[in-house]
């Protein structure tokens, strides 16, 4: 096994620095105000708003405030304080703002964060030193025991070997078994095999790379290829996309070239329904809605390798559905607040503001709203029954295993 | 800052629309242009009103404590204008964003001080209507701001800049008192319809002051029909023809035209080093000149005559050009070049359109003078046109705003230049400080100004700066 990464990386705002200076302060990450005249791609784009700046009103909270505090940081003419990291920390990092701007602003945040906890220790949040003792020590983001990380496959005897792998993540492994489950039931059923790792797949690292810990997403990268590998699985697949980011983006970065492809599960979805290998059988008469995950449309995936199609395809083919995305979907999808477990663990509160939001507005389309992240999952439910809203919430891989009926 | 004068805004507008945060007084020292990021000059509050009777208890309370308030709308302007200089109240003007009416038999659009222009623009889009002028800066574009500035932008050679097509306003004065201009003063009139009243056109003391004389809190504007068929044609120009150019663009203007805009060289050579458009060699100014119709036919008859203005006057056909750089995908281009994009200073100012080959050159000489006529500052230079005016924007790019040598060797420059085209003829866009040159140039009417401004703000609380007296 390798015991370091294969690239060096510079850390905290050093990271950052010359992009900075490059920030030309014109406002266009605020989001007030869709963008008519010169918008990408077609002219008119839905009235976005940047999230945290939609609940904290002050503009400090903007990506271009941000920029700006950091460059002050970074070039030695202010030092942070609580309410600087507090900007940082409440940031969900969701990347609205790099869908729009050419500069790195979501990366900007976690540059940030890596400052703050290398260099000012004070004001790291007491919440994310116990997710990270959680990640180090228990190897999952809760401080679960990690022998039990494989309960959730009893009973389904899956290989340890096949060209399909799945990387079930800490949340669906010991939050959210049944998603696990449906997950494997589903690939069965289009005839393919898949395989785990069991107890030995660790957490991604990704958020601890968000909370400005990279030491430990190199640690877990290098275990949990290593462990792929020798599975020697041709395609891993993910039903978390903060999962499928640490892989598709970071962890190249730090050990190479994967040997192996990676995809959202719902990916494999749309492809099998499609080609007729998945079958879905049972009526569901329902008015559907889809919240894109941040992490598999924005989060410097790219623009044209977001995963914002195939979910709705999938969606779309269950009979009966009556799909109906809200205004704010795919790349300007409202942000459900998780923020990758780390403002949402920092600012509960104010997660919860961003998850009543989100959850409104898919009430106001649909009765039933699919989403495929665990943690957007865990938040929009919360935010439903916090507003009492009439609004069911499941996750993509148990909405489809209904509708296949398994 | 004075606990009680905290306190007291929080009674005014919320608790949770106040705050003394560090990091919420530092973010409003950062606007597009530069040289304020490292002042000292910061708010010791901010505050984020909701509506025009909180502005105006705001307002009474500054004059009461003889607190400086600053009004601030996106922090897009290019000037010092909306930097708490002298600390005080900063009032954030973001909450006060509601679009209150379109009304189509008027063609007018009523909104707050802070609403989003591109909102704005939105909404209309959706009913067939235009907005007068398209600011280049982006989504935090407020149209009260806009007012204070008397914004710009693509459009406005068809209707004018936004001064040109207010039709009300209200507004909330130094002193804390609300008045409304135009039609709408009328206690039982049509409404927002027409600017004039039967007395002096005060409301022009509001267009272009700076948020000196008052705060904006609603502002009515005219609108127009979108056009019904509309094309983009890119027409170029060698260095050398700098006269026919000019000649051309006046009698486009003087036409069928929509809209113009005017690039030099720089502003496509970054797009075109990068292979996004390809730009002939010898082309020094390219013109991207939007022509309307209200139908096909009557589009053919209006681009036959420009495109014979255009040749006869020496302009090349550069074909797919102008829609390549003004087209939808315009903003596609800009960011794939952004490893280039960087912090930008320039200056802005008018000129009579036929006056531009001696405009042009000045801005040449003084970059070429000051060493700064390369690649490395890339001195763009864009123009909007309304009829017989040119609205320049020249400006350099800044390879690093941290470079304290560079920046103010920028602004000495920009100085200087400002002091050639004032002796020129030119008259500036919007009066900042420090620029002698401009207001020794303007005699007894920068005398009357002050006068102005003294009477309506007494205790000199407004947005105070050096262009009024300072404090």
């Amino acid at each position: 096994m390798s015991t370091s990464p294969s690239v060096t990386r510079i850390s905290g705002l050093e990271r950052v620095k010359d992009q900075l200076t490059r920030c030309i302060a014109c406002t266009e990450c605020y989001g007030r105000g869709p963008h008519l005249p010169f918008a990408d791609g077609g002219g008119v784009v839905p009235n976005w708003i940047c999230p945290i700046l939609d609940q904290f009103k002050f503009i400090s909270y903007s990506g271009r405030s941000q920029q700006y505090m950091a460059r002050l940081v970074a070039y030695g003419h202010a030092e942070p304080d609580e309410s600087m990291a507090k900007v940082f920390y409440t940031c969900t990092t969701c990347g609205i703002c790099d869908s729009i701007c050419p500069r790195p602003l979501a990366d900007t945040v976690c540059a940030m964060r890596e400052e703050i906890r290398s260099n000012y220790a004070s004001l790291y949040p007491g919440a994310l030193m116990t997710r990270e003792s959680n990640i180090r020590d228990k190897k999952n983001f809760f401080g679960a025991s990690p022998e039990a990380r494989d309960r959730w496959s009893e009973g389904l005897d899956v290989p340890m070997k096949a060209d399909i792998l799945y990387f079930a993540g800490c949340y669906a492994s010991y939050r959210q078994p049944e998603a696990a489950r449906a997950v494997v039931k589903l690939i069965r059923a289009a005839g393919q095999e898949v395989a785990t790792v069991g107890a030995e797949e660790w957490c991604c690292g990704q958020p601890a790379a968000l909370a400005g810990n990279w030491q430990l997403i190199e640690e877990m990268s290098l275990h949990n290829v290593e462990k792929i590998k020798a599975s020697g699985a041709k395609r891993v697949v993910f039903s978390c996309p903060e999962c499928y980011r640490a892989f598709k983006v970071d962890y190249p970065n730090i050990v190479g070239e994967l040997p192996f492809e990676v995809a959202h599960v719902s990916e494999l979805y749309g492809e099998w329904i499609r080609a007729g290998k998945l079958k879905l059988t049972q009526e569901m008469q329902q008015t559907v809605t889809y919240h894109d995950p941040c992490f598999l449309v924005r989060q410097s995936l790219g623009r044209r390798q977001d995963v914002s199609e195939p979910p709705r395809s999938a969606i779309s083919a269950v009979p009966g559905v009556k799909f109906q995305d809200m205004d704010l979907n795919r790349r300007f999808a409202y942000c459900c607040g998780a923020g990758g477990g780390v403002s949402g663990d920092v600012y509960p509160e104010a997660a919860a503001w961003f998850a009543a939001k989100r959850s409104t507005q898919a009430a106001e389309v649909a009765t039933q709203l699919i989403t495929a992240c665990p943690r957007c999952y865990e938040q929009l439910s919360q935010g439903a029954r916090a507003e009492g809203l009439s609004l069911q919430v499941s996750d993509i891989s148990e909405f489809l295993a209904v509708a296949a009926g398994l | 800052m004075d606990e009680k004068l905290v306190n007291e805004l929080k009674n005014i507008v919320g608790p949770e629309n106040v705050s003394t945060a560090a990091a919420d007084l530092l973010s409003y020292r950062y606007v597009v242009g530069m040289g304020t990021e490292h002042s000292q000059g910061r708010p010791e509050v901010a505050v984020l009103p909701q509506t025009t009777q909180q502005v105006a208890e705001i307002v009474k309370l500054a004059n009461e404590t003889n607190t400086p308030i600053t009004p601030r709308g996106g922090g897009t302007g290019g000037w010092s204008n909306n930097i708490a200089k002298y600390g005080g109240i900063m009032l954030d003007m973001s909450l006060m964003d509601r679009i209150l009416q379109i009304d189509e038999d008027n063609m007018v659009v009523v909104a707050e001080g802070g609403a989003s222009v591109y909102r704005i623009m939105y909404e209309l889009d959706k009913r067939g209507l235009a907005f007068c002028a398209s600011p280049l800066y982006t989504s935090g574009v407020q149209i009260g701001a806009g007012v204070s500035t008397n914004m710009n932008g693509c459009h406005i050679s068809r209707f004018g800049r936004i001064g040109d097509n207010l039709t009300s306003l209200e507004v909330v004065l130094p002193t804390g008192e609300v008045i409304t201009f135009g039609s709408a003063a009328y206690e039982h009139g049509y409404g927002y319809w027409n600017r004039y009243v039967g007395g002096p056109d005060l409301m022009g003391l509001f267009v272009n002051a700076g948020g000196a004389m008052g705060v904006v809190t609603k502002v009515a504007v005219r609108v127009k029909p979108k056009p019904a068929a509309m094309k983009i044609i890119a027409y170029g120009w060698r260095r050398e023809q700098a006269a026919e150019l000019a000649c051309a663009l006046y009698l486009m203007q003087r036409d069928y035209v929509y809209d113009i805009l005017l690039l030099n060289y720089w502003n496509l050579f970054v797009p075109a080093k990068f292979g996004k458009l390809e730009l002939p060699e010898h082309i020094h100014f390219v013109a991207l000149i939007s022509i309307d119709g209200d139908d096909e036919e009557d589009l053919a008859h209006h681009l036959k005559k420009v495109v014979r203005q255009c040749g006869e006057n020496g302009g090349e056909d550069l074909g797919k050009l102008g829609t390549q750089a003004m087209g939808p995908p315009n903003y596609s281009i800009w960011l794939s070049v952004s490893p280039w994009m960087q912090r930008i200073q320039g200056t802005y100012f008018y000129s009579p359109i036929l006056k531009f080959p001696e405009v042009y050159d000045t801005w040449e000489q003084s970059c070429r003078d000051w060493g700064f006529w390369n690649e490395r500052y890339i001195p763009v230079w864009f123009s909007f046109h309304d009829r017989n005016t040119m609205s320049p924007y020249p400006m350099l790019s800044v390879t690093n705003p941290e470079d304290k040598e560079e920046t103010e060797k920028i602004f000495a420059f920009l100085m200087d230049f400002n002091d050639r085209i004032t002796k020129l003829g030119c008259t500036q866009y919007l009066i900042a400080d420090p620029m002698p040159m401009v207001t020794e140039s303007l005699g007894p009417l920068y005398d009357l100004m002050k006068r102005v401004k003294h009477f309506l703000d007494p205790n000199n609380i407004m947005n105070p700066s050096e262009i009024y007296g300072g404090r």
